[in-house]
Order: C-alpha cells, then structure tokens, then sequence
C-alpha cells in the first residue's frame, strides 16, 4: 500500500464511522430538536466529512456534505427549534451521504436517485431561511458578509491593506507585555483550499485559543460580485494576521503545517525594550465571523473535558489477535510452570511465592488483553433504533423501543456479525410479531404502540441478546399445520413448545406463500440460526398467543476461550465444553442397560440416556471397558442429553480455541484444538454431532 | 512452472528422501523444518493424516508423506523430520524420513516425468530432475494441497494465474 493510500484507508475508515454516527446521533436528535449540543456535535462530524471528502476528490460526497453544513449551521447558529418537516429531511440527508459514500467508494458513476432531489430541498431550505430577515448575515457564506466588512473596514486595496497592518503592529509593539511574542502572519491560500478542507477562519480559530490579541486584515479585492460569486473557492488572496501571543514562532507555524509552503509566511516581529505599561487592548479583536470555525474552536474546548475522559486509541484488530494469541502462550507457559512436577518439588517459599506471582499477573494480564476484545453493546443497539425507525414508517406501525443493558460487553468480533441477524429479527417482530393494525391491537386490549424490547444480558457464561415484542404471539398450530404441510415434520413427532417455535427457523418454512403472520421477505430465519450457529451460539424463542414473542440470542462470551472439561478417553486427552456439561458420575452397574441393535443406555432419574463411547465414534480400536468401570459426562445437546463415556476426568480449565487448520474443519465431531499446560494438544468436542453419529453406528 | 526452456534457469529445492528415492520442492513455499515432534492423532481422517501438532502455539496438520505416496509406514529415528509448507496462509506438515540439501538445479536439466510406473502416484510430480548420478523428483505442492482439499479450487486456481503472469 502506498503511502496516499493508507491515507485514503484511514479517511474512508474515519468517514464509515463519522457517518455511523451521524446516523445514531441524528435519530436521537430527531427525538429532542432542542438539543443544541447535539446538533453541535453532528455539526462537527459533517463539518469533518466534508473537509476530508474533498482531501480525497469525494466531490460529490463533497458538494452534498457542503450544503447539508450550511443547513446545520443554520440552525445551531440561529438557535432556532427544526422545524418537524425539515427533521425527515436531515434523516434524509443523512442516507443520501450514506449513499453517495458508498458509491464514492466503488467510484460508481451513478449517484443515488434521490441525491438531486435532497440536494435541491436543502438549497431551498438554506435560501428560504437565509431570505428571512435578520438571519441573513448568519447563514450567508462568509465571502459576501466579508465585503459588508470590508467596506466597513475600508480595506478594498493593498495599500489600505499594508498601512493597516502596519498601524495596527505599531500598536501591538507600544502594547507588549513580557513573555509574549509578537507576529505577523501572511495567509494567501491558493484557490482550491476549501476544497482541501481549509479556510481562513480555520486558523483564525486555532490561533485564537492561545492569543492574547489578535487582529485580522483581509484583501477583498478580488471578490466577485455576488451573481456570479463561486463559494466553492477562495477568493481572498491576501490576508494578514497580527498575533499577540506567549506560543513560539514554531508552535504558531504548526498551526499551518498542512498548507503548503507559498500559502503562509510567519514572521516574528522584533519588540522594543519591554514596557510593563499595558494598553488596554481591543478585548474581542476578531471580527464577528459567522464561524463556523470559531464556535468549533470553543465548541471543542468545551466538549475538550468530555473526550479526555475517553482517549480511545485506533488498533488494527490484526495485531490484537497477535497480542491475544501471544497471552494464550503465555497462560500455557505459565500453567507449565504451575504443574511442573520438578519444579514443584523444590520446596522453596521464595520460588512458590515467585509462581503464585507470575500466575496472579498472567491471569490479570489475561483478563485485560480479553477485555480489549471486549466492546459495549451500545452502538449495535443504537444502529437497531434506526432499523426500528424505518421499519415502523414503512408498516405504519407506531411502536416504542425499549432499550436495556447497552452497557453489557460483548466480543468485538462478534459483534460485527450480530448485526444482521440482529437487524432481521427486529424486522420480523415489527413486520410480523406486532399486529397488522391499531384496531387489531385495541380490540386486544393494548395500547395502540407495540412496543419492542431490545435487551443484552448476562446469564450463567453467556451473553443472551433478546428481541421481544408485545404482539399477538406465534400460533402453534398454524406453525404446526404448516410444517407438515411443507414436509418439515412428518406429524407424527411429539414436540415441545420450543421444538415447534424452533420450526420457524427452518430452512424452507418462510418462503414466500407462507402464512402471512410469519412470512419473512426472502430471507428466512433460517439464515439468522445459521448465522448465530456459527457464533456457536443459539436462538431460543418464546412466545405466547396473545401477549408478544421473544427471540433470544444465547451467545458464548468470547470466541476465542471457553471453559473446558478435560477427559481421557480411548488414550487420548479430549475436552468437553463445560458450557454444555450437566454432571458426571460412576454409574452403577444396575442401571446400565444394554439394549441389542440400539446400544447402550443408563438410567438417570427416570431418563433414559444414550451412551456414546468416543472409541465407536472415532473408530478406535482400545480395550473396550464396561460403563461402570468408567466416567459418565452427562451432557446437554441440540437432541436431547446424552453420556459421554470416559476413562477418566482430567481437570477443567479454560482454553484457548485453536482451529485445527481447513483440512480438518470437516470433521464435525471435533470443533478445534487446544493447547494444553504441558504442550500437547487436545481435541474439543462438539458435543451436538456426537449423537447423530451414535445412532448411525449402531443402527 | 516452464519446464524444457531453452535458456537455462536455476531454480532452488530442498531435497530430500523418503526411502531411497530423493524429492524436491521448490523452495519457496517452505517455511521451516522442524526436528519430529509429538503428534496428537485426530480420529476419522485418512490414515497419511498423522494428526496436528503444535507449533510454538499454532496447531498445524501433519502428513505422514510415506503413507500419502503409498509407501510402507515407518517408525521415526533421529533423521526423521517434518517440512511445514505454506500455501496462502495454510500451514502443513510434511514428515520425511531424511532432509538432504538445498540444490540448484537448472533448468535444462528438467524433464518430464514418466507417465506410467514409479512408486508413487505421478500426479504429484511436475518435473525429474538429473542431479549428478541422482534423480530428483520435483513435487508440485499445490497438487498435494488440492488432492487434500487443504485449500479450495478457487484459491489454487488463483496462485496458478498469478504464478502463470
């Protein structure tokens, strides 16, 4: 990657989010018009998109984003409330820059159908507004308010220009006071600057915030007049600043790195013998701007707190994998030291202790390098707001969102892949859960609003994310009847109430014809299961005629660690997820059953468990053992518990999931590898294949 | 790979035997080579499938390289060693009885292999090699890869255009 490119990846990068952002922020203030800082702050993520657009040539993503601002400034200059109407269309406009992003990013010539269509509302808008009276000077671009300026200033030539500047150096020398230097600053940005995302009130902002003084001249001479004026370019060829301030000559310059080296000069201008007389100076030296950039620079003062308490720092989740599989090395390195037989041996307080240590600190390190992965929930929740958003104006629905637990962290990785999943429930419970209308909804005795609960929380390991809606619920039987009648079930099955929900997630069950309180668009919820499978994860539905339905997602806290039983069987050191483990015992030798053709059984409790013996399943050939002689892991699975047959229990530990490399991924009884304290690897077992295979040995 | 050329190219190959027959793969795609090591067996894969090992934290498959050729097993000694190869980021192993050298071997000294006879199947082999009074065979490690479906189609197929520019 060269070098621009890079540049351009972290742009489009910085840009995805920004847009994101602007996407949740612009909800939440479609929610509260009145919320200044809000607009403030989406404000600034336009503000930032557009400078960067136009670094990269994104011009139309440019041009867009340029008037939207002018929208924006609009209102949070004027304080004036949004008008309601007017808020569909910032929401609008939003999309529209989502849109343009996107086809900016494949360079497709094409802009989305609506792009000129937003565009002209948001002119007719900013020259509506701009046509209102006092407001004028406000939301004009700033070139025409400079002329006002400038006739005020009289500063139309050069010369004007020169002595002006040089009254007001001779009053800024007569007015020194110690520890502070002053310059004159020569700005003569070339014509493209704003497209580069500068301007001069830019640096005017900056060089405000360490100033003491500060005046500005600007050579207007070559503005046009207004008809045919392009606010797109810099007509101010020349403008000169006069900088009282304690900052040395470089850290001025610094504020003007990104220009290029003809477009500004910094000169330090000698002072006479320090005075300790001190002149009172002009106080607000800076010409009132409609400044979009000198309320930013004070804006980002003010915010300056807030963010300082959330330095976040940008990492490539590449490196954090590396980081990640290093410590996993690390927690195996020192559990071999841990149950190092020899090392042990030594009875040495001062070594013991030592070990005690480094295991304190490896476990701390562990659980750090893991919380790295880890990411609040909120973002994923707050782009669901907008799905439920649209969703409810597409069906006409009036609902309500209930939000709860945001803060519940989840594994970054996971979290990219929740979305989607997450995204089709919602419009599922929306689309199908809630009733068709409000009279529908009142003759049950709720209220008109359906409402939608989005939850995150722990429970027992895993991270369960629930939709549940307040709708008229899945009717069994028509799932019941229409599962026959699809030949997903032959009928004759005796199944749960959970067993019968779970038939909606069938493959085949949501095509289109299907029933209209369930139907999906295309998509069937079958790929949500998929989907959340390969999270190795599950989707548990619950659901009551009448009163709503929950879909919830059981996830596993992380991807990379689980919780492991370690056993030996047939000479070989497997591990069992602890997750899906119920209990292990001896059996008794009394309530082992072996029944011909079928295999083998115990009796726990009044059930009846299968035996699975991983000799069968693995085709190994070991000296066979009788159950009682061994361990029974009795384990939960997707068809029901089943006992895992073992020699011995080994220890449980948590391991780090390794994939045992793409040749190998076929095999479904095994889900990865682990490597244990001593070096050696162990294989995890997926326990849900286990059972399948049983059956088709002994069948 | 151009085989035949009239200009002579010198390519590099790391040799080595299994039985008394010398191999060589292009040196390219070898990672390292690794003393023999404890290999913990993963049930139900064809039997050259010896089972993953675990390499400083990463478990990789190895291939016991006599049985894929359909040579008889034999049991490791102090000569024995495993080649990790990498193909697009996937790591196997390849257990051989003896590594002999890294040789230079030009180009005008390739030749098509037999079609018919040899010990192992000839699918694997791109090219013989005359080495001194030796023969080598050159082993084309993307057909290995294929034939275990260590990598898919689609990913072969694209090294070999990339390969063919």
């Amino acid at each position: 990657m060269t070098k621009q490119e890079q540049v351009k990846a972290i742009f489009i990068e910085e840009a995805g989010e920004i847009i994101e952002k602007l996407d949740v922020d612009i909800l939440r203030f479609e929610e509260n018009s009145a919320d200044f800082d809000l607009l403030n702050e989406i404000f600034r993520g336009v503000h930032t998109l557009k400078g960067n657009a136009n670094a990269f040539g994104f011009t139309r993503l440019g041009e867009f984003v340029h008037h939207f601002e002018d929208v924006l400034d609009h209102y949070r200059s004027s304080k004036e409330e949004v008008e309601e109407h007017h808020l569909e269309l910032f929401v609008g406009s939003v999309d529209i820059i989502k849109e343009v992003m996107t086809c900016e990013l494949d360079a497709l010539p094409d802009l989305p159908s609506d792009y000129g269509e937003c565009l002209f509302k948001i002119k007719n808008l900013i020259s509506s507004k701009r046509n209102g009276g006092v407001l004028v000077v406000e939301v004009q671009s700033q070139e025409p308010m400079m002329i006002d300026l400038a006739s005020e200033f009289g500063l139309n030539c050069d010369d004007q220009f020169e002595s002006d500047m040089a009254n007001s150096i001779q009053i800024h020398q007569m007015s020194q006071e110690e520890g502070l230097n002053l310059y004159r600053i020569d700005l003569t940005l070339d014509r493209d600057a704003y497209k580069r995302g500068f301007d001069h009130l830019l640096f005017l902002g900056l060089l405000k915030e360490k100033a003491v003084s500060l005046e500005s001249f600007f050579n207007l001479e070559n503005i046009q007049p207004l008809e045919s004026f392009n606010s797109d370019e810099n007509a101010i060829v020349h403008a000169g600043i006069v900088l009282l301030t304690p900052q040395s000559a470089e850290e001025v310059s610094e504020n003007f790195e990104f220009l290029f080296d003809h477009e500004y000069a910094v000169k330090t201008i000698p002072l006479p013998a320090a005075e300790k007389v001190q002149t009172p100076l002009v106080e607000e030296p800076l010409i009132e701007m409609r400044a979009g950039e000198d309320r930013r620079a004070s804006d980002r003062r003010e915010t300056g707190s807030v963010t300082a308490s959330k330095s976040t720092i940008r990492i490539d989740t590449f490196k954090l994998d590396e980081l990640f599989d290093s410590v996993g090395e690390l927690v195996i390195a020192q559990n071999f030291i841990a149950q190092n037989e020899k090392i042990s041996a030594i009875e040495d307080e001062s070594i013991s202790r030592t070990i005690e240590t480094l295991s304190k600190i490896t476990k701390r390190i562990q659980d750090r390098v893991m919380s790295l992965r880890m990411v609040a929930i909120r973002d994923t929740f707050d782009k669901m707001k907008r799905v439920v958003r649209d969703t409810s104006k597409k069906t006409g629905k009036e609902l309500h969102l209930n939000v709860q637990g945001e803060e519940t962290e989840i594994d970054k990785t996971m979290i990219d892949s929740l979305s989607d999943p997450l995204i089709h429930i919602i419009r599922n419970a929306i689309d199908h859960g809630l009733e068709a209308d409000a009279t529908e909804r009142l003759a049950a005795g709720k209220k008109v609003e359906g409402n939608i609960t989005l939850r995150a929380y722990h429970k027992s390991g895993s991270i369960v994310i629930s939709v549940s809606d307040d709708g008229r619920g899945i009717n069994k039987d028509k799932v019941y009847r229409k599962a026959i009648e699809r030949g997903i079930i032959s009928g004759d099955e005796n199944l749960t109430d959970s067993q019968i929900f779970g038939l909606i997630m069938q493959p085949g069950f949501s095509t289109a014809d299907a029933i209209s309180d369930l139907s999906g668009r295309g998509v069937g919820l079958d790929v949500v299961k998929t989907s959340i499978e390969k999270l190795r994860g599950k989707i548990e539905i619950e659901s009551k005629e009448g009163e709503g339905t929950t879909f919830s997602m059981v996830l596993p806290l992380t991807l990379a660690i689980i919780d492991g039983m370690l056993v030996q069987a047939a000479g070989e050191i497997y591990i069992i997820p602890t997750l899906s483990v119920v209990e292990s015992f001896r059996p008794e030798q009394e309530i082992v059953h072996a029944l011909k053709e079928k295999g083998e059984f115990v009796s726990l409790r009044g059930q009846h468990l299968p035996i699975i013996r991983l000799s069968d399943i693995f085709e190994l050939s070991t000296q066979r053992i009788e159950p009682w002689e061994g361990i029974l892991v009795c384990v939960e699975t997707e068809s029901g518990r089943i006992a895992i047959m073992v020699d011995e229990l080994v220890g449980r530990q948590q391991v780090v999931i390794k994939p045992l490399g793409k040749s190998l991924a076929k095999l479904k009884e095994i889900s990865g590898g682990a490597i244990l304290g001593s070096g050696d690897i162990a294989l995890i077992l997926n326990v849900d294949e286990l059972r399948p295979l049983m059956e088709a040995t002994n069948v | 790979m151009e085989q035949n050329t009239a200009q002579s190219r010198r390519e590099r190959y790391l040799t080595f035997f299994l039985g008394g027959e010398q191999y060589g793969i292009a040196i390219g795609r070898i990672k390292e080579i690794i003393a023999m090591m404890k290999v913990t067996n993963v049930p139900k894969t064809p039997e050259y499938m010896r089972g993953v090992i675990n390499l400083r934290g990463s478990i990789i498959p190895v291939v016991d390289t006599r049985l894929r050729f359909g040579m008889e097993e034999r049991e490791a000694d102090m000569h024995t060693a495993i080649i990790i190869v990498e193909v697009e980021k996937v790591n196997i192993g390849f257990i051989v009885d003896r590594v002999e050298e890294v040789a230079s071997i030009d180009a005008a000294n390739m030749s098509e292999p037999p079609k018919f006879g040899g010990q192992i199947d000839t699918d694997f082999i791109c090219s013989m090699a005359q080495m001194e009074e030796n023969v080598v065979m050159i082993l084309d490690v993307l057909k290995l890869f294929e034939a275990d479906e260590l990598l898919s189609l689609e990913q072969i197929q694209k090294i070999q255009t990339s390969e063919g520019e």
